[in-house]
């Protein structure tokens, strides 16, 4: 099958424009406000680095996952797959000698090689931050009211986000002596959620069926306290007692901000990787089929870098977030305040007066000539799709046209910029 | 109330999937007519939905989010490998995944030289050989009547589901090897999981207790 690949972009990539790129903008600009309000700063890496950066289970992406490419010295390259591990290289590098903690974020496109045809795109947005240095439960409330907060900025109110702690399984496994194929077995079956897989395997281990339906997420409890209470009554070992102990700290921090009821606790979260080692999180809303939001404290994720410092963080990932608000519909704020000029021939030197004197009032003004060949109703519908709110048409007097309600008044170039807009 | 959408594989699995929601008090009159061109049905008192589809598409639609549980064998959810939670194994619809071929093929497996497989699960049939058995293979995708490909001469051996063993034996083909068992399975959206998870759970917890009942 041929096509002409000049007008079309590869599988699993897009272009965004109109409308969308504006809900885009939008959501990115939400997630901003949030990042600046607790004083985070952006730090830039680069699309590309070396396949170590990622390769190891260093990120979320396996290497089959990963564009690669070659340098001139034939180094293996990728295309970052996420983030995260390029921040840790940062901190690694240039952070060393820090001695307060570090807050800083992020935002770019990340690119992974998933299977054709699966209804996923390849290449995603992601906003995140990481607080580095701090390993108190403070520090992973802070991240997730972060989280939540987002959330209420964008306008969602059906959500949901999710903390497991990964030690809790940990200590399972160490208690119960369990040797490292019925680890993996019973940590894949947890990762699908394969409940009956889980309870033969918890079985044949000699795991309680209670606590096997901890780890399945059986247990379904509105109340955050009574599964806490459950899950430390139930495992009876210093790892997991200590992780439920933490996740019981971290839940107080959230009810200091306030937002305690957007999280619930699943201990059926875990983790593939082993340098994650307290919280892990997903953040769930209607419309999007995958989580929006994921994140964790991995303390030993920068000393695969050199520098041994503990982090937590989240990542948002913009894409999802577009699904979900469009399908549910939730309407972004959008401030219809930008002006039309339109001129006809004569009047080219005054329309761009009166758009250089309306631009330095901050105004945003776009300057078009009217052509015979469109109507007056062509620019109007034209404005309406372009969140500008007033016309001004000079013909033979000078117009202002609201483009909602199509009322006219006429006034001079003096009376608008004196504020008759 | 939010609908919770089934999407069910089409056929017996279907049929047999409903007879069990209904145990449960899990109803859709709707779907009884047999005679109904209609896509979708709706039990409104429940508020719930359910819909029809090719098996293979089921995991598609609910890891994508568009249908919130399926019922679909293990064959589709193994060769389709979405991202899904596989969250209760219905116990019936039960077979065999088997690498079969004419009883001369065998010595070709024991000797591990390089086999031609066909099969309607290339990629089953290749993670079996290329990570189980460590076997070179090359790989030939049909889509039915697979049985054929031995006879014809168009492969050495086919990775198929085997439940009686009749129509292999028939043509003169048998059980070589077996890959792994295979029932019918529910699926969830990872989404709708945590969404929904008291209606969800309470449904699994009444299969549950209807399968173990049977037994």
């Amino acid at each position: 099958m041929s096509f002409d690949n000049r007008i079309h972009t590869p599988e699993g990539v897009r272009d965004i424009y109109g409308e969308e790129l504006k809900l885009k903008n939008m959501i990115e600009d939400k997630l901003d406000k949030v990042l600046k309000s607790y004083a985070y700063d952006y730090i830039e890496t680069p699309t590309i680095e070396y396949f170590n950066v990622f390769n190891g289970d260093k990120g979320t992406a396996s290497s089959n996952e990963m564009y690669k490419l070659f340098d001139r010295e034939n180094n293996t390259l990728v295309v970052r797959p996420d983030i995260t591990p390029s921040i840790a290289r940062c901190v690694a590098k240039y952070f060393s000698n820090e001695k307060l903690h570090l807050r800083l974020c992020y935002k770019g496109r990340t690119f992974k090689n998933l299977p054709r045809l699966h209804g996923k795109m390849n290449e995603v947005t992601h906003v995140g931050a990481e607080l580095i240095g701090d390993d108190e439960s403070a520090a992973d409330g802070e991240i997730l009211s972060m989280v939540v907060e987002s959330m209420l900025n964008l306008g969602l109110k059906d959500f949901q986000v999710s903390i497991g702690q990964v030690d809790f399984f940990r200590g399972i496994v160490k208690s119960f002596n369990l040797d490292a194929d019925v680890e993996k077995a019973l940590r894949d079956a947890i990762t699908d959620n394969k409940t009956y897989l889980i309870r033969e395997i918890g079985h044949k281990a000699g795991i309680k069926d209670e606590l096997l339906d901890i780890l399945a997420g059986m247990y379904v409890n509105p109340d955050n306290d009574e599964i806490l209470k459950k899950a430390s009554d139930l495992a009876d070992n210093e790892i997991s007692a200590n992780a439920i102990d933490r996740l019981y700290k971290v839940y107080q921090i959230m009810k200091l901000y306030g937002y305690e009821e957007y999280v619930s606790f699943d201990l059926s979260l875990i983790s593939d990787y082993d340098y994650y080692s307290g919280i892990v999180f997903k953040g769930y809303t209607y419309g999007s089929g995958s989580p929006v939001v994921a994140g964790g404290r991995y303390n030993g994720l920068i000393s695969k870098f050199g520098l041994d410092m503990p982090s937590v963080g989240y990542a948002f990932i913009v894409d999802e977030l577009m699904f979900a608000l469009a399908k549910q519909r939730v309407e972004l704020n959008r401030e219809a305040n930008g002006v039309m000029v339109l001129y006809q021939n004569e009047d080219l030197s005054q329309a761009i007066k009166l758009s250089k004197a309306l631009r330095e009032k901050d105004l945003s003004v776009l300057l078009s000539r009217k052509s015979s060949r469109s109507s007056l109703d062509d620019y109007i519908c034209h404005a309406l799709n372009h969140e500008i709110s007033k016309i001004i048409y000079m013909s033979d007097d000078i117009k202002i046209i609201n483009a909602e309600t199509k009322e006219e008044k006429t006034a001079t170039v003096d009376e608008i910029l004196g504020g008759a807009l | 109330m939010k609908y919770l959408t089934f999407a069910l594989a089409k056929g017996r699995l279907a049929f047999k999937a409903l007879e069990l929601l209904e145990q449960t008090g899990i109803t859709c009159e709707e779907m009884k007519d047999k005679d109904t061109r209609k896509l979708i049905f709706t039990n409104e008192e429940l508020g719930l939905k359910f819909f029809l589809s090719k098996a293979t598409d089921v995991p598609t639609y609910v890891e994508l989010g568009a249908a919130d549980i399926g019922v679909v064998g293990y064959d589709t959810i193994l060769e389709e490998g979405r991202n899904l939670y596989e969250v209760l194994d219905l116990g019936f619809g039960k077979c065999r995944m088997c690498v079969c071929g004419p009883e001369s093929a065998r010595s070709i497996l024991d000797s591990h030289q390089m086999i031609n497989v066909a099969s309607k699960y290339p990629n089953i049939a290749k993670d079996y050989f290329h990570n189980v058995r460590q076997q070179t293979a090359e790989i030939i995708k049909l889509n039915g009547s697979v049985e054929l490909a031995p006879i014809v001469g168009l492969s050495d051996v086919i990775v198929d589901i085997v439940e009686t063993g009749t129509t292999l034996k028939e043509n003169g083909l048998t059980v070589l090897e077996e890959i792994c068992p295979l029932s019918a399975r529910v699926v969830v959206n990872q989404v709708s999981m945590k969404l929904e998870q008291e209606r969800i759970r309470d449904i699994i917890t009444k299969l549950e207790a209807v399968i173990n009942g049977g037994n």
